[in-house]
């Protein structure tokens, strides 16, 4: 009986604290455009949007926490492309500028907070 | 390992050593892999933390010279940022849940920051008043910490940087 609690509790250990959780918020706030390819391709610029005309349609916000018992590495901000891809496609957007970026730490977890303005070129 | 020695079969000995690892992991390993202050809710880094408080757990205020709408939506970033769903709940005051988390031992998430904003004049400069406290929840207090600080220190974060774009 311990055995099989033990074994169950460590399983726990693992898949609690391996995988890390990723969760993403949209803020729409430009017009309502059709939904592009779920593996559309999206540009990414680091702070500053580009010079080439754009309109702002939203904002992303992709929150990645991770269990710090479990995993020791820090988690990158390129961890959090994926999620801004999947949700800019959804928007419709052509690229997305990184803006803000927070790393908190509360108890055991770690959560790396990124903000991105999702932009569709105009021109 | 006394009862390791009592212990009959392979079967429970293994048992018992896989209990041992667990308590060995979770007694050990929270003290070693975090540091004092990774403990504690962190702010952006290179912010620098000018919080006047009434203690860790009471409520505290900050004024910045802005005007109130600046910085009630910077402290509506600054919640977001931390992983806080912010509701509005009138024109000066501002609710924030937590996000839960459930962890390996204690989990985290929960917690309540309700900020008030008020105009104020300090030194003859006008701004705003940030009045903050943190309301811990019964289900999970142990994995709960107190936010007010590094809301009210991320704030001055997210106006600083904004002045500088």
């Amino acid at each position: 009986m311990i055995y099989r609690l033990s074994l169950a509790a460590l399983a726990v250990f693992f898949a609690v604290g391996v995988s890390a959780q990723t969760r993403s918020v949209v803020d729409l706030t430009g017009p309502k455009l059709p939904a592009r390819d779920k593996k559309c391709e999206i540009q990414f610029f680091d702070g500053k949007a580009p010079d080439s005309p754009h309109e702002i349609v939203g904002h992303i916000r992709v929150y990645i926490s991770r269990d710090k018992l479990a995993s020791r590495s820090e988690t990158p901000v390129d961890r959090a492309k994926p999620e801004f891809r999947k949700r800019a496609c959804r928007m419709g957007a052509d690229a997305v500028v990184l803006v803000r970026q927070t790393v908190s730490n509360s108890g055991e977890f770690q959560t790396l907070y990124v903000k991105g303005d999702a932009i569709r070129f105009t021109k | 390992m006394i009862a390791c020695s009592h212990s009959k079969t392979p079967r429970a000995r293994v048992a018992w050593i896989f209990l041992a690892t667990g308590a060995f992991i979770s007694v050990v390993l929270p003290a070693s892999a975090q540091d004092k202050q990774s403990q504690e809710p962190a702010t952006l880094p290179g912010c620098v933390d000018q919080v006047r408080s009434g203690g860790p757990g009471g409520t505290q205020e900050r004024f910045f010279p802005l005007p109130l709408p600046k910085v009630k939506a910077a402290a509506t970033e600054a919640l977001q940022a931390l992983e806080f769903e912010v509701k509005e709940k009138t024109n000066d005051l501002l609710e924030a849940h937590k996000a839960r988390h459930m962890g390996l031992f204690v989990g985290s998430g929960g917690e309540k920051v309700v900020l008030s904003f008020r105009e104020a004049e300090q030194n003859g400069q006008k701004g705003t008043m940030v009045t903050g406290k943190t309301k811990k929840s019964i289900i999970g207090i142990v994995g709960q910490k107190t936010w007010t600080s590094a809301v009210l220190a991320q704030t001055a974060c997210v106006l600083q940087k904004d002045k500088q774009q």
